[in-house]
């Protein structure tokens, strides 16, 4: 009986203003709820449907009270609402008789009784009671909003501060059941603070006062209002959910951010705009300070999120037109972040309008690419709980749409080692591309087989395997083999059918024994037996067996010297300038003219005969004890003749400055050949592996073939639109790929002047690139700080290596082509695991850019050159065996992390050895055939070893 | 606004041909103009780094306003010489430091009378060893192990004061913060004070608001202080030990490696191998670095390898390679090394069997005592005075084994001829009678018999030294003057002035001054007195 009286008395109040109809009062009665409306839409439609569902339940039991009350209300809802309207309009008098009447306790017995009476007696009170009801309305107005206004908005406030953080606690559990008592309450609240927002603006303070009343009692007694709301609850979930694209799963979470964003746009309204633009600097710092004074083990993952958050507010305030705020922000904030991303920041300072950001890449990258980052459930449910709590809006709505983070289910503190991995690439994608399988075994050819005749057995169960792989083989000769262009030179056709002829026996004879999808021309019989001697007398090296160095030093080259290449079977050293021009150095030639010079000398005086014989002989005692160290008996012998060739160079540069001016001529004309034909920089230069060709790729945009024989240029392969920055020979030649500023690295062959293959999806310039060994596959570094792996038969991405937090400038694959290393601008060498996509170790020791990496001819020392005018070497066993151990081990100790961190940034364990120069940054690496590892660089007064 | 100034872009509009250029326009060409400049420098340090260079040149820039479709530059693009490479120099004015280009002014005229320069010379080429198996030669064009070893220090102490002030700002930063923390919380009560000021009832209610989210956040600024005063305890701990860590030598992996190679010769059988160590050991200047590693290997196998002869032997060589070097200054470590060299010298047993020579290495030991007490005798006075009294105790200890006497008086015979004149001669005949039983019993243990035997001809080998210098005829007089005294007192006229040298003479007067040893060794001695053909034509008179 208590519950049905107050029903009327609130739907009462609803329907009293259009029925007080003087002109003024209801201009102002329209336009007051239509402001109201406009603010919550959600709440204005909960509160008209609500009274809409409350007025016809008094009315139904005032008519039918006497006949029967259960069955009629559910069949006939059309003259229910007929008779409601009709109901309204009486009402309302007999409400305002009852205002007019002071005493309350006749009030309360007369609306029982009047119902009938005042149906009957409409047209004559009406007259009467329109005129008192409005003068008493005016006079009441002023008086009662305003002390009964302060009371119920201070008890208003306090009860939505104890349920926002209940609320925001509550949702931090993942329950189900619990979630949905969460859902309900917290549509309860949003309904009561809309309709309270609405009584406090009238100043209804009993409705007020009956309200709070109910929602205890509704608080008291879940059961009846639960099904309802839950429709209405699980309606807005789903199109929040369709709205929304939250990371998380939670329920609870998106329900709060509902109930967020309620608050914010209610704030906002009322704030305006101007103080929007120092919320992002506020909630960062917040955010900062809450991440610094949190637990050591979450802070190291925490910290990850701190540089992408501030990155988006500086591009969010200048996009919204703040760039005072965003200058301000930059100040602030830019130093903490300037250690590691010093260049991003760099290109940050200099944008300050809407137009740079369109122009400008980085903005793109970060823009269009979600920022990857890992963090184990724990600390992620910290981050958010927080933000939460908080009300950090501005960053949940960045962290959500720029920001993918990778929740995983290890326990806090096993992430440290993705602590500062910078990746524009979403995680899945990579984590897709990475599983895909790959064929990355080596390539056998026939004179290793010839060498070992026990692996005759092995490589006939492989060509069993190999007979699927030939039919795709079959569509690629249409691809490959398109009919030739006129070549420029007549001369030149002669050598294309020569090579249409060997791809044809190619295809006959070694269909069934070579493993590569791609098809390779026959090799020469000569550079057959050359391989075959080469690796017979390959030198064996391990840790404890290290490889000697032969240095070559180019002078006189006034920083105009960009590349070096040298060849395998170590003749010829080729160096790109920037004058556009390739100068290549015969070391063979010029061993014969200085013999023949220290004949002339021996010759002219006796006694410099004498001591250039002693200084002979020491070196040749140099060279015995060293051969005799040496273990393997022929690899002596390869070493002897380097050695004695180095040693004849050393004596002959010293003799040579004793020399008459003729001789002086005589061996400048004869020095070096010069290559003129490109238009700009030289930037990269490749030998063929046989020594008979030469690639130069340069700055206006062309790569070009020359030869040794005719010493010309043979081809001009035009095909990139921006500077070519690397160009390499397959490891058997006939193929090559440049990699270029145009995002692009392309696959060419020597017989053909356009490319076969494009390779596209790096986001910035391709520094390096390099084929694999069974020519399968390629590996480009570029300046978005990963490296990539692509499939050559179909042109497509196979892996993404993520982890170096500067351009890359070198990549190299071991000869067994299981393994790939990377270094670059960030001074530390990376080794990846092809199979599965993942980094092996990161080996620290360079102090600055390594130019060059290189493996060793049996895959177990890697060498690195370096701007430090350093040559060092690695353990690449060592490096493999230590990523093997370290990761089955379960706990480690905070203690033992930090000694890590501190070893681990001077020198890596797997550093074998550093061999400094003078004066000399190293531009170039590479192990010859015999596992003799050749360096080179051009000689510079302007750095030196030990200068940092 | 943006880095440039307004007044900049002013000066370049006038020049320009538009004068008076409002300041919001400048403003915004201002900003836009560094966005540019940034774009270009950025393109230009790609080119930089594919050109392996440090510093950005004036073609970089032309090759990236190139790639932008924008004329180039015209000019001198670089400069032949490398030393003199175009530097801004400074100049500040009343409101703000300029920065130029010291370029000249040349005319036509002074450029035509000026001589051709030189024609830059065409590049080179010339290889050197930059390692063999592993080692770095010490060629010219290679550096020297000092540099290397000065660069090695300069990287970790540059590494450590890098990770000492990254924690000193990291402690600062913590404070800074909860500076900040505080002053929002007087923030917040401003806040409160604003909100009673207010009349208007929409104000209220979304100033109420903001009380109620202000204090929530009041709440967590109060829970994330708490928290944060134990981490600041923390890390001033951790930069006290990281600050202050222990200093280790370093030394490079060729020095490592030339160590490694010493010890692994000495200990393995290879003559030749140990013959060229020991060689290196003696003329290489440049390993002052190792010696305390190699005495310190010494002591370290001396007292490992008691027994194993060999090894000895190869040890005392290398000890002995050392000590002669002349550009190690083996003096600073002795007191590490005569401990291994005595220990050679007096060992109760040097050998796995008696059979074993173990005598050679006591006789080589006893060359190497004396040795360092001559050549280092003057820096370090307590030195032989030390070791005579070492070796004086343990020939008088009975309870000492044969083997270890006979180091004793092979170690004091070779301290020269005080040393036996005054401490081991007096003390023969005593000792004789403690050796006569072993000598006699042949039959019983003729393993202490031979060690008897060896050290009753270790005692006739310093009697006859001792004998040998006294024979010479020059220092038969000390001897007189001896007897000249004791006997004036007693027998003054009993023995006639000696007029002649001869062997006579002389064996006559050692007779009565050493009655006792030629007693006990007899005709042994008289091969140590040399014969008399040359002293007869010396004649004396007192």
């Amino acid at each position: 009986m208590s519950t049905p009286p107050q029903q009327p008395n609130q739907s009462q109040p609803t329907q009293s203003p259009p029925i007080i109809t003087t002109p003024q009062t209801t201009t102002t009665t329209i336009s007051s709820p239509i402001a109201q409306t406009t603010i919550p839409a959600s709440g204005v439609g909960s509160s008209s449907a609500n009274a809409v569902t409350s007025t016809p339940s008094p009315t139904t039991t005032t008519s039918t009270a006497p006949s029967t009350p259960t069955p009629t209300p559910t069949p006939t809802p059309n003259p229910n609402t007929t008779s409601s309207i009709s109901t309204s309009t009486p009402t309302p008098t007999t409400t305002t008789t009852t205002i007019l009447t002071p005493p309350l306790p006749q009030n309360t017995t007369t609306p029982i009784t009047a119902v009938p009476s005042s149906a009957s007696a409409i047209p004559i009170t009406a007259t009467t009671t329109i005129s008192p009801n409005t003068s008493s309305n005016i006079t009441a107005l002023p008086t009662t909003p305003t002390t009964p206004n302060i009371t119920p908005t201070t008890t208003a406030a306090t009860t939505t501060t104890t349920t926002t953080p209940t609320t925001s606690s509550s949702s931090s559990t993942t329950n189900a059941p619990t979630s949905n008592e969460v859902k309900s309450a917290q549509t309860k609240d949003k309904y009561d603070l809309a309709v309270l927002n609405y009584l406090r603006k009238k100043g209804y303070t009993n409705a007020e006062a009956i309200l709070k009343q109910e929602i205890f009692n509704s608080s008291q007694s879940m059961s009846s209002p639960i099904s309802p709301s839950d429709d209405e609850a699980t309606n807005t979930t789903t199109t929040n959910q369709t709205n929304i694209n939250t990371v998380t799963d939670n329920l609870g979470s998106s329900d709060d951010q509902e109930l967020a964003q309620y608050l914010h746009m209610y704030n906002s309204s009322n704030k305006g705009d101007t103080s929007n633009p120092q919320n992002y600097l506020e909630q960062y710092k917040k955010l900062g300070n809450w991440i610094h004074s949190s637990l050591d083990i979450y802070k190291n993952e925490l910290l990850s999120i701190l540089y992408p958050v501030f990155v988006h507010s500086y591009i969010d305030l200048i996009t919204k037109g703040y760039p005072q705020q965003a200058r301000e922000l930059m100040e602030k904030i830019g130093p903490d972040h300037e250690e590691y991303f010093g260049d991003d920041l760099k290109l940050l300072r200099g944008i300050s309008n809407t137009d740079h950001l369109k122009e400008n890449e980085l903005v793109d990258l970060f823009r269009n690419n979600r920022w990857n980052i890992k963090m184990c459930a724990y600390s992620f449910e910290l981050l958010m709980s927080f933000l939460h709590q908080s009300n950090f809006i501005l960053l949940l709505g960045l962290i959500n749409q720029y920001i993918h983070i990778n929740v995983s289910n290890l326990r806090p503190g096993f992430i440290d080692d993705e602590q500062y991995s910078i990746s524009f690439q979403s995680e899945k994608d990579a984590g897709d591309l990475n599983s895909t399988p790959i064929n990355y075994h080596a390539f056998k050819p026939e004179f290793e087989d010839d060498v070992l005749v026990q692996q005759k057995e092995k490589q006939q169960l492989e060509q069993g395997r190999i007979l699927p792989l030939t039919d795709p083989n079959a569509p690629l000769p249409p691809v490959v083999a398109p009919p030739p262009p006129p070549p420029p030179t007549s001369g030149y056709i002669p050598k294309l059918k020569k090579k249409d002829k060997k791809k044809k026996e190619v295809k006959d004879e070694r269909m069934s024994k070579i493993e590569s999808n791609v098809p390779i021309p026959n090799l020469t019989e000569r550079f057959e037996n050359e391989l075959m001697e080469d690796f017979t007398k390959c030198v064996s090296l391990s840790s404890s067996h290290l490889p000697s160095i032969c240095f070559y030093t180019i002078f006189n080259t006034y920083q105009g010297l960009n590349t070096t290449d040298i060849s395998k079977d170590a003749q010829l050293v080729a160096g790109g300038f920037s004058d556009s021009s390739v100068k290549i150095w015969n070391l063979k030639e010029m061993k014969e003219q200085r013999l023949q010079q220290q004949q002339q000398q021996q010759q002219q005086q006796q006694q410099q005969q004498n001591s250039n014989q002693n200084g002979y002989f020491e070196n040749g005692n140099f060279a015995s004890s060293a051969s005799s160290a040496s273990s393997a008996m022929n690899g002596s012998g390869n070493n002897n003749e380097n050695n004695k060739s180095t040693t004849a160079n050393n004596n002959l540069n010293s003799g040579s400055s004793s020399s008459s001016n003729k001789l002086q001529k005589q061996q400048k004309e004869s020095e070096f050949k010069t290559f003129l034909g490109h238009s700009g920089p030289v930037y990269g230069c490749s030998f063929s592996p046989d020594s008979q060709y030469l690639l130069s790729c340069s700055e206006d945009t062309t790569a070009r073939l020359w030869s040794m024989e005719t010493m010309s240029n043979l081809v001009c392969y035009k095909g990139h639109n921006f500077p070519v920055w690397d160009v390499s020979f397959s490891p058997f030649g006939f193929y090559f790929a440049t990699a270029s500023h145009d995002r692009t690295a392309r696959l060419w062959t020597t017989n053909h002047i356009s490319p076969l293959r494009i390779f596209t999806g790096h986001l910035s310039d391709c520094n390096t690139v390099r084929f694999h060994p069974n020519i399968n596959y390629l590996a480009t570094g570029s300046n978005d700080k990963s490296a990539r792996l692509w499939e050559i038969q179909t042109g497509k991405c196979v892996r993404i290596f993520m982890g170096h937090r500067a351009p890359i400038y070198t990549v190299a694959f071991s000869p067994d082509g299981r393994l790939l290393a990377t270094a670059g601008e960030d001074t530390s060498v990376i080794l990846w695991d092809l199979s599965t996509g993942k980094k092996v170790k990161k080996m620290d020791g360079h102090t600055k850019c390594v130019y060059s990496l290189d493996f060793s001819c049996d895959g177990s020392i890697l060498a690195s050159g370096s701007s430090d005018c350093t040559v060092r070497l690695w353990d690449v066993k060592k490096a493999f065996n230590s990523s093997l151990s370290t990761q089955p081990s379960s706990l480690i100790n905070d203690e033992s992390r930090k000694r890590k961190t501190l070893k681990s940034k001077l020198f890596s364990d797997e550093l074998l050895e550093t061999y400094p120069t003078k004066q000399t940054p190293v531009y170039n690496v590479c192990f010859s055939r015999r596992n003799l590892l050749l360096a080179s660089g051009a000689f510079n007064t302007l750095t030196a070893f030990d200068k940092f | 606004m943006s880095v440039l100034p307004n007044d900049t872009i002013k000066i370049i509009a006038e020049s320009a041909g538009i004068s008076n250029l409002p300041d919001e326009i400048a403003q915004q060409l201002a900003s836009d103009v560094e966005y540019r400049i940034r774009e270009i420098a950025q393109e230009a340090i790609k080119f930089m780094k594919h050109s392996k260079r440090d510093h950005l040149s004036t073609d970089d820039i032309n090759n990236a306003l190139g790639l932008r479709n924008i004329e180039q530059l015209y000019g001198y693009s670089c400069s032949a010489n490398d030393h003199s490479l175009l530097k801004f120099q400074k100049t500040t004015t009343t409101t703000q430091a300029i920065y130029f280009l010291n370029d000249k002014e040349m005319t036509f005229q002074e450029i035509a009378s000026q001589p051709l320069p030189k024609v830059p010379r065409d590049p080179s080429l010339s290889a050197h060893w930059l390692a063999l198996e592993g080692v770095q030669p010490l060629i010219p064009q290679n550096p020297s192990p000092y540099e290397i070893e000065e660069h090695h220090k300069n990287l970790h102490k540059k590494f450590k004061s890098e990770k000492a002030l990254q924690l000193e700002q990291q402690a600062q930063a913590l404070l800074t913060q909860q500076n900040k923390g505080n002053e929002k919380s007087g923030d917040n009560n401003n806040n409160n004070n604003n909100n009673g000021n207010n009349n208007n009832g929409n104000m209220i209610y979304g100033m109420a608001q903001l009380n109620g989210i202000n204090t929530v956040l009041g709440g967590n600024n109060l829970q994330k202080q708490d928290p944060s005063i134990p981490g600041i305890h923390t890390l001033p701990s951790n930069t006290s030990t990281i600050v202050k860590p222990t200093v280790k030598h370093v030394l490079s992996k060729e020095i490592q490696m030339f160590y490694e190679k010493i010890t692994n010769s000495v200990k393995s059988d290879n003559q030749k191998l140990f013959d060229a160590a020991l060689h290196s050991l003696k003329s290489d200047s440049s390993l002052h670095q190792l010696l305390p590693y190699f005495i310190n290997f010494i002591s370290v196998q001396v007292t490992q390898n008691l027994t194993n002869l060999e090894l000895l032997n190869r040890l005392m060589k290398m000890a002995q390679a050392i000590l002669e070097s002349k550009h190690l200054k083996p003096e600073l470590y002795l007191h590490q090394l005569m401990p291994s060299i005595l220990t050679c010298l007096v060992g109760k047993k040097l050998c796995n069997s008696p059979s074993e020579n173990h005598w050679e290495l006591r006789d080589f030991a006893a060359r190497l005592v004396s040795f360092v007490c001559r050549k280092f005798g003057d820096v370090y006075s307590s030195l032989q005075g030390r070791i005579t009294k070492t070796l004086v105790q343990t020939l008088h200890d009975t309870t000492k084994p044969l083997t270890t006497h006979y180091g004793a008086i092979v170690g004091l015979s070779g301290l020269g001829r005080n040393v036996i004149q005054f401490l081991l001669l007096p003390y023969v005949p005593k000792y004789y009678k403690l050796l006569e039983p072993e000598l006699n019993n042949n039959l019983s243990n003729p393993i202490k018999s031979m060690e008897a035997n060896r050290v009753l001809n270790s005692i006739i080998d310093a009697t006859g030294k001792f004998l040998i210098w006294v024979s010479e005829g020059e220092n038969i007089l000390s001897v007189l003057d001896l007897k000249d005294d004791t006997t004036s007192k007693k027998q003054p006229i009993s023995l006639p002035i000696i007029t002649e040298f001869s062997r006579e003479n002389i064996l006559k007067t050692l007779k009565i001054q050493y009655q006792s040893l030629f007693d006990l060794f007899g005709e042994k001695l008289l091969a140590y007195i040399k014969p008399d053909n040359d002293s007869e034509s010396m004649i004396l008179i007192p």
